[in-house]
């Protein structure tokens, strides 16, 4: 049962967990109105890329991405095209586990050291040193114990907004979007995808597969991005919103449930949503080992998992402020269009002279 | 074998390394924080702590004063046997002299640190900001809630109290089509405090202040109206049990003109002998008409549109005209009202006189 | 007749150190000229009713060795370990001029007969229990299965004291590679010890430092048919009163078997309880901590101000608060459960009313304290399984240690793990987390 869904559950975690951290103030800060045309341009291009992606993959059963290159290519193309995705990898890892780590400080726990709360990242090896479908399976529960809990405050902080605060709603003509840095740092929300090509062995995916996932991408994901940028919206209006730092988390400040328990929403929020970072962060080490074992460094995974933690840890520490991951999220952009958008053109640009020159 | 030693080790070493959490017997946990300036422009920060023992609770204030209110709490802290934990703040009391300075600074002050809760409610204060805080409530043992119960819809709440949380103000304070009205509080003899009306603010400064019976208009205008209230006029009084307000904004190029419906259910409470109910009706939409016109002209000389006229206008205007809209747009803004009355019943006894009513019954009127 | 007229060495020398034992015995008779040697435990069988089956060598056919083959179970060519084994389980071994046989007597009534079970409660549903006899046990589990498709199969592992383990499975239900990895299992240990759970579970290549419970044990035969027809395989030790279930999976934590008797709303309804039972069992301790110690901001002021009141004068932070009374708790529990039924109600007496009111007085604790660790244990033992009850109240105190560390993000993070911890376990190649015992899937 578990077996059959986990992956979608991941998948829909995945999403979650890159969401509502930078992503709702990136595109406050590229856009002031007609917030809509900037999400949708990223999710139609998401939703276009992950079509090329699982179609690759679905031409090649039982391979995984690195193999298809392998296969079509060499090891050395392979090498070469998948070093920069090791690096996205890396700085996805530290960007999570760091950003989210902040929030945790300023949210919850004022007192407590960066580097004591960088140690989560253990957590995520724990996870990284078992099977893949271990993690799977894990992700799987954890979205199943904590995705209510998400809906639960997104409901109740409807209470608080406010219809008119959406407009104007009509798009800015110029598009000056498009050249805004932040609008390239937002992509960093859209790269979730990725991850499929490297799991793909040990997850069902065939035709009737790829097409769940992009009714799942089309159904619950795109609707995510709209909620994180409409709820802060509604709630606020632009222009206090573009002032926050996480229009998400202050959203969730706002409410005031006097039938429940508890006063404070946020924590929870912020609590629930690490929990689907370090799983996350638990597949990035798997996938990123597993890369590094099969194309760079022929020894055993769990040792490069291990490494790839340590790494990630001291990289996540060296940062030592919030100014320095934006400006990490800045100067990750060209790997990460890379990653995002030119990878799986790539990846399909090889299959088809591969088939080109095998029906020839 | 090595991940269920990383399982065992992390924690001890955390354990060892950070463990500083203060348990919640050995935090203040203050209710309310009063702000006002004193002669040498420090501001004088209260708190007002209650202090819960087995049996019943104490009040405690405690005050400092320090150019910043930062350090002014730093400095309370200093004075406390307890650490002070700022999250459970229910009420930011800001005397009126301070407010007219202006609340950037508190608010500001608010929403940047992390210490107070953004749903906190705010106030102004007219009375002495210490007095106000130290004094008892009637009941000690609810000392801790009384002052939020008082803003709180499931306690003490009435249509004409305004409430504004530190994140609306904020949200007032930058956003360029809509303001907040902010409730003036005065001390009273017999009860902790009484509502005496809400402050409305430009340029991020309190500058007028509005009546309780303006407040619930702007309620009723903000969607906010809940429970029931009373209005007593020459031939009856009604209890208006529902209101609510369809605007239409039209015209941003030239004049710019909101049209609004208020549309109120009453149930009447009692009236004069022989009064019409078409009588009440148009009794109740004088007033009411009255009421609201008396409220838009204060509120366009003063620049402060807290009931949300901007926000209708917010799909027509451009950027250009969003940023204008108090200063230049908003005192042009022609504004009519409408109102609607809908009589549900008249109470438990029937009337014998009505006009409508009156010619239905004819037959039964004839045994009379 | 002496045996070493006959035999070697070794079975005279076994025979002479049997006789240390008083209930040994060595009977010789002479039937129609010819002599036997009859050896057994007296306290194993009964020889009185026995001896009718032993008329039946006087009868002396030429094939009498066949014709009791059948009737008692007769083996015949021994060898040394054989007699010893034979004697041991309750046999007669006989021996002849021309060598030695061995069959089943008439046995003595040692274990209880069946009844209803002992520390299983089952509401509305059989309430036969398993007993200590392995043959009565597979009888029970037959009378209950009546299907042509239950495979029962026997071990026999151990080297000073052997033990009988019989493997159970329906043909057809159980995972192919399930099965021959436990038939694996079973059959290369035959020279270990299976005389209790522990090592059991070590001949099934279970982990030692698991918290999680991997089988599970129930003393209920129609438990037992469910787990079959589920596919899982049922395991009987010999004077073991329980069948052990491999696998458990994580939906053994709150669902009975029981519950299939009952209507299906009622079913879920007590099944959602025990969900809720598990999470408040695992989790409160935790949220107290967190709440009181580190994000009381979470709770509502006059709920937070109740609890600082009640914690007036606790001289200790909350984590050790909630520590010492926990584990006053766990050994009311741990005590509770060994005691004879007429002391028991004393100890609830000392340790609830007595305890629970002056340890709240003396201000050592809370009085929420008290209340959310009866909470606690309370939920705690609505779950379903002693070993499941013990993963639950093991595997909150991790949760409680992160909870005072982190607070609220703590007890997340503790569940977390725990997650991360549950997936990783696979019980021959079936994920703890899995609904139905079948392989893969994942």
């Amino acid at each position: 049962m578990i077996g059959k869904i986990a992956h979608y559950f991941t998948f829909i975690m995945i999403h979650i967990s890159l969401l509502f951290l930078v992503y709702p103030e990136n595109i406050f800060e590229s856009t002031s109105k007609g917030h809509w045309l900037p999400i949708l341009i990223g999710c139609i291009l998401e939703f276009l890329l992950l079509w090329l992606y699982l179609r690759v993959l679905v031409a090649f059963p039982k391979l995984d991405v690195i193999e298809i290159i392998n296969v079509t290519a060499s090891v050395w193309v392979s090498r070469v095209l998948l070093l920069p995705i090791v690096f996205h990898f890396f700085t996805c890892i530290i960007l999570l586990i760091r950003s989210h780590v902040e929030i945790v400080t300023i949210v919850l726990c004022p007192n407590m050291p960066i580097w004591v709360l960088m140690l989560l990242i253990g957590i995520s090896l724990f996870a990284a040193l078992s099977d893949i479908s271990a993690i799977l399976r894990a992700s799987c529960v954890v979205a199943f114990i904590f995705i209510p809990v998400i809906i639960f405050c997104f409901i109740s902080s409807l209470q608080n907004i406010e219809l008119p605060n959406m407009m104007p709603i009509s798009p800015s003509n110029s598009f000056s979007f498009l050249q805004s840095p932040k609008f390239h740092s937002s992509f960093f929300a859209f790269g979730g995808y990725l991850v499929l090509g490297f799991i793909r062995p040990y997850i069902p995916l065939e035709v009737p597969q790829k097409w769940r996932y992009l009714q799942i991408f089309a159904i619950v994901i795109v609707p995510l991005f709209f909620i994180s940028i409409y709820l802060p919206l509604l709630v606020f209006g632009q222009e206090p919103v573009s002032k926050y730092l996480f229009p998400m988390i202050e959203a969730m400040e706002t409410i005031d449930l006097y039938w429940l328990v508890f006063e404070r929403v946020t924590i929870f929020y912020v609590a629930v949503t690490l929990s689907f970072v370090i799983m996350y962060i638990s597949l990035l080490i798997w996938v990123s080992s597993l890369i590094l074992q099969k194309l760079y460094l022929p020894i055993s995974r769990n040792k490069l998992a291990i490494c790839v933690a340590l790494v990630c840890y001291v990289g996540g520490n060296l940062i030592r402020s919030w100014d320095e991951i934006e400006w990490l999220l800045f100067n990750d952009t060209v790997i990460r269009f890379y990653s995002i958008i030119a990878f799986p053109c790539l990846l399909s640009l090889l299959t088809f002279i591969h088939r080109r020159r095998t029906t020839a | 074998m090595k991940s269920r030693l990383l399982l065992v080790l992390l924690p001890l070493l955390l354990l060892s390394a950070c463990w500083d959490s203060k348990d919640i017997n050995k935090r203040a946990l203050p209710i309310a924080l009063g702000i006002s300036k004193n002669e040498n422009h420090n501001y004088k920060v209260g708190l007002r702590i209650p202090e819960p023992h087995n049996s019943s609770t104490n009040i405690r204030y405690v005050q400092a004063e320090a150019p910043t209110i930062g350090q002014a709490i730093e400095r309370i802290r200093m004075k406390m046997a307890d650490d002070i934990d700022l999250l459970h703040l229910k009420l930011i009391l800001i005397s009126e002299p301070l407010a007219k300075e202006g609340l950037r600074d508190i608010v500001e002050y608010a929403m940047q640190s992390n210490s107070i809760q953004p749903k906190a409610m705010v106030a102004i204060v007219r009375s002495d900001m210490s007095k106000f805080l130290s004094s008892m409530d009637e009941d000690g043992e609810e000392a801790g809630q009384g002052l939020s119960d008082f803003f709180s819809k499931q306690a003490g709440w009435t249509p004409h109290i305004a409430t504004a949380k530190i994140w609306e103000v904020y949200r007032a304070l930058y956003f360029y089509t809509e303001d907040i009205a902010i409730p003036i509080l005065n001390k009273d003899e017999e009860t902790m405090f009484q509502f005496v009306g809400s402050a409305i603010l430009h340029e991020k400064k309190m500058v007028d202040s509005i009546t309780p019976d303006e407040t619930l208009l702007y309620n009723i205008f903000q969607g906010k109206y809940d429970d029931a209230h009373m209005e007593v006029m020459n031939h009856a009084s009604v209890l208006v049990v529902d209101a609510n307000v369809k605007m239409k904004a039209t015209g941003i190029e030239q004049t710019p003109k909101v049209s609004s419906k208020l549309k109120v259910v009453v149930t009447i409470e009692e009236m004069k002998e022989g009064t019409m109910q078409s009588v009440i009706e148009e009794e109740l939409s004088k007033l009411l008409k009255k009421r609201f016109d008396l409220l838009t002209k204060k509120l366009k000389t003063n620049h402060s549109d807290i009931l949300g006229f901007g926000q209708r206008f917010r799909n027509q205007m451009s950027d250009a005209q969003l940023k204008a809209w108090r200063d230049d747009i908003y005192p042009k803004l022609e504004t009519e009202l409408r109102v609607e009355v809908v009589i549900r019943n008249e109470g438990s006894i029937k009337s014998e006189i009505g006009d409508v009513k009156a010619y239905k019954l004819e037959p039964l009127k004839g045994r009379k | 007749m002496r045996i070493n007229d006959i035999f070697p060495k070794d079975i005279q020398n076994k025979m002479e150190s049997f006789q240390a034992n008083e209930d040994f015995r060595q009977e010789q008779r002479i039937i129609k000229g010819k002599r036997y040697l009859f050896c057994y435990f007296v306290t194993l069988v009964d020889i009185a009713n026995t001896n009718e089956a032993i008329h039946l060598f006087s009868e002396g056919e030429e094939d009498w060795k066949e014709l009791l083959k059948g009737q008692l179970n007769l083996s015949i060519d021994l060898s040394v370990s054989d007699i010893v084994d034979a004697i041991v389980g309750g046999r007669i071994v006989c021996f002849m001029e021309d060598g030695s046989v061995a069959f089943d007597p008439v046995g003595q009534k040692i274990s209880r007969t069946i009844s209803t079970p002992q520390n299983e409660n089952a509401i509305q549903s059989p309430t036969q229990g398993f007993i200590e006899d392995y043959q009565t046990n597979l009888g029970v589990l037959r009378f209950q299965m009546k299907s042509p498709d239950l495979i029962i199969k026997s071990y026999q592992l151990g080297l000073s004291s052997k033990k009988k383990i019989a493997l159970c499975h329906i043909e057809g239900a159980i995972d192919e590679q399930l099965l021959s990895d436990i038939v694996d299992c079973l059959s290369s240990s035959q020279s270990k010890n299976a005389n209790n759970i522990q090592q059991l579970l070590k001949i099934l290549g279970q982990d030692k430092f698991s918290i999680v419970p991997t089988t599970i044990t129930t003393e209920l035969p129609s438990e037992a048919e469910t787990h079959l027809n589920q596919g899982k395989a049922v395991l009987f030790l010999e004077g073991f009163p329980y069948a052990i279930v491999v696998p458990a999976l994580v939906t053994d934590i709150w669902s009975i078997k029981a519950d299939y008797n009952i209507p299906y709303v009622f079913m879920a309804f007590v099944r959602i309880l025990r969900v809720f039972g598990l999470t408040i069992g695992v989790v409160s301790p935790g949220l107290y901590v967190a709440f009181v110690s580190v994000n009381p901001e979470v709770l509502r002021i006059q709920l937070a101000l109740s609890i600082a009141a009640s914690r007036e004068g606790v001289p200790y932070p909350a984590l050790l608060e909630v520590l010492f009374l926990l584990i006053i708790l766990e050994l009311i529990v741990e005590a509770i459960v060994r005691l004879p039924k007429s002391i028991g109600p004393t100890i609830t007496m000392v340790g609830g009313v007595i305890l629970g009111q002056a340890i709240v007085q003396a201000k050592l604790v809370s009085n929420m304290l008290t209340i959310v660790l009866a909470a606690t244990t309370i939920a705690n033992f609505s779950l379903n399984g002693i070993q499941n009850m013990t993963f639950i109240r093991i595997s909150k105190y991790g949760i409680l240690l992160l909870s005072a560390i982190f607070g609220f993000l703590g007890l997340v993070i503790g569940m977390v793990i725990l997650c991360i911890y549950m997936a990783r376990i696979e019980i021959f190649g079936i994920p703890y987390f899995n609904l139905h015992p079948k392989k893969g899937g994942s």
